[in-house]
């Protein structure tokens, strides 16, 4: 993999259009929805946004607040609603209320009533309009946990009917399975190598999603809960520090390859990481041999998403690995080069191959 | 990181988009809660929208229910009434590059896989 990421840059209104590849790749995430297109050189844009809004009732105040500055905002009836980061800033500001999630552990949270519609507002403000006629659209979803009792079909169908409304031909595509196709893990075996098999892992704030293929086919596909979100409440509440707090430390400060135990958050976010990745294995183990999983050769596994970003996650994977009794041999783990972006890119690579074979 | 974000005279919603409702002002999201809460009466479909704890029963019944799953997952994306915004297009920007060449091997070898 030659991934470099390059300076971001305003995709110009208008330009844009001609400069990308048909096919378009949707991650929506708990946290954020990205967008992801591929120029004709082979570049991916990603646009992204955070799913957070903040009500506002109209008021003069209100009014006064939002013309003094560049919050974003939609308006609906007699309430403002500050979108995305600027809910966040907004309500850190005034210090009070909260900011409201309209995804809970990865699928739509209708019990809140008008943010879901207003999701669907900003997701279409995200995504824009398709670029040729039904032009082919993935967009990801998590694979049902083995540790709850949960089904997504509702969920992969409210969307799926959403993008189709929009003028997209549009299809769900397993979270896993994403970040295998832009990854692209190897298998080593005795016939040489064999691409897009192994393990492809999506380590995201609600849950963890696990895929393990064989030559781009998905074998298996499940996901496990207590990610992210879950290791920032342990660590608060051992430690008695606000979850925000915890949050910029892990963010800035923490790495999982140092044993150093005198910051007791660190030493909590370290201690809830290792049984986080302790737990995905175990499960990962159990699944695997409950299903007779077979692959010959070495495997790969590419670990991606946002809750694998701290320092030293991917080693400490393996170190969790090799202690385990895992039932494939693992040649390698890797770390996705753009692990924020992978299941949004993958994504785009799945739609862009639909087109491919509608158009032969 | 910078925002891609721009001022605009606001992006107007269609309104309601569906065609089988007259007007905007139907409670949509209270008809879908009525019709969710009375599924889940008898397929064990939750208020958050998963289908928890099927009873036996339930799997054995050979009634196709996608139809009506699919009018209520249509009737959950219905826009009720006007929205304004002053954002048109929303969300920071990220270009990453990538190995052209594995990227268009990837895309072929999908291409011949069933779904």
């Amino acid at each position: 993999m030659s991934d470099d990421i390059i300076d971001f840059e305003e995709v110009e209104e208008g330009t844009s259009k001609d400069k990308f590849k048909p096919g378009v790749g949707v991650d929506v995430g708990t946290s954020n929805i990205v967008v992801a297109r591929q120029k004709e050189d082979g570049t991916f844009v990603n646009r992204f946004h955070r799913d957070m809004l903040y009500p506002l009732d109209v008021s003069e105040e209100a009014v006064d607040l939002l013309d003094r500055s560049d919050y974003l905002y939609v308006k609906v009836g007699k309430k403002y609603y500050i979108v995305g980061e600027d809910a966040l800033r907004l309500v850190n500001a005034i210090g009070r209320g909260e900011v409201v999630r309209p995804m809970q552990d990865g699928i739509l949270n209708p019990n809140l009533k008008e943010s879901s519609e207003l999701l669907f507002y900003i997701i279409k403000a995200v995504v824009g309009d398709p670029i040729i006629e039904k032009e082919p659209l993935r967009f990801s979803v998590p694979a049902n946990p083995v540790d709850q009792d949960l089904d997504n079909k509702f969920h992969e169908m409210v969307l799926k009917n959403f993008f189709t409304q929009m003028g997209y031909d549009a299809k769900p595509v397993n979270e896993g399975m994403s970040v295998v196709y832009d990854c692209a893990p190897v298998a080593k075996g005795d016939d040489g190598e064999m691409p897009l098999t192994g393990i492809g892992l999506s380590a995201g704030g609600g849950m963890t999603n696990v895929a393990l293929c064989l030559k781009g086919m998905s074998l298996n596909t499940f996901s496990i809960t207590k990610s992210g979100d879950y290791i920032d409440e342990q660590a608060s509440k051992v430690t008695g520090i606000a979850s925000s707090k915890v949050i910029k430390q892990k963010e800035k400060k923490l790495d999982l390859g140092s044993l150093d135990m005198s910051d007791r958050v660190l030493a909590a976010l370290r201690i809830y990481y290792q049984e986080t990745i302790n737990r995905i294995i175990h499960h990962m183990t159990k699944e695997f041999k409950d299903k007779n999983a077979e692959i010959d050769g070495e495997i790969e596994i590419v670990i991606a998403g946002g809750t694998s970003m701290p320092k030293g996650y991917c080693e400490m994977f393996k170190e969790c690995l090799d202690d385990s009794d895992f039932p494939f041999d693992v040649w390698r783990v890797r770390h996705s080069k753009n692990p924020f972006y992978s299941v949004s890119q993958g994504s785009c690579i799945r739609a862009q191959a639909d087109y491919q074979k509608k158009n032969r | 990181m910078a925002d891609y974000r721009k001022k605009s005279n606001g992006l107007q919603s269609n309104g309601t988009n569906d065609s089988t409702i007259p007007n905007g002002n139907i409670d949509i999201n209270e008809l879908a809660n009525l019709i969710a809460n009375k599924v889940a009466q008898t397929k064990g479909l939750s208020s958050n929208s998963c289908i928890i704890n099927r009873d036996s029963s339930a799997e054995n019944e050979e009634f196709d229910d996608t139809n009506s799953m699919d009018q209520l997952a249509q009737s959950m994306v219905v826009q009720r009434g006007n929205k304004s915004s002053n954002f048109d297009g929303l969300g920071g920007v990220k270009e990453t590059k990538k190995d052209k060449k594995q990227t268009d091997n990837t895309i072929d070898l999908l291409s011949d896989l069933e779904d």
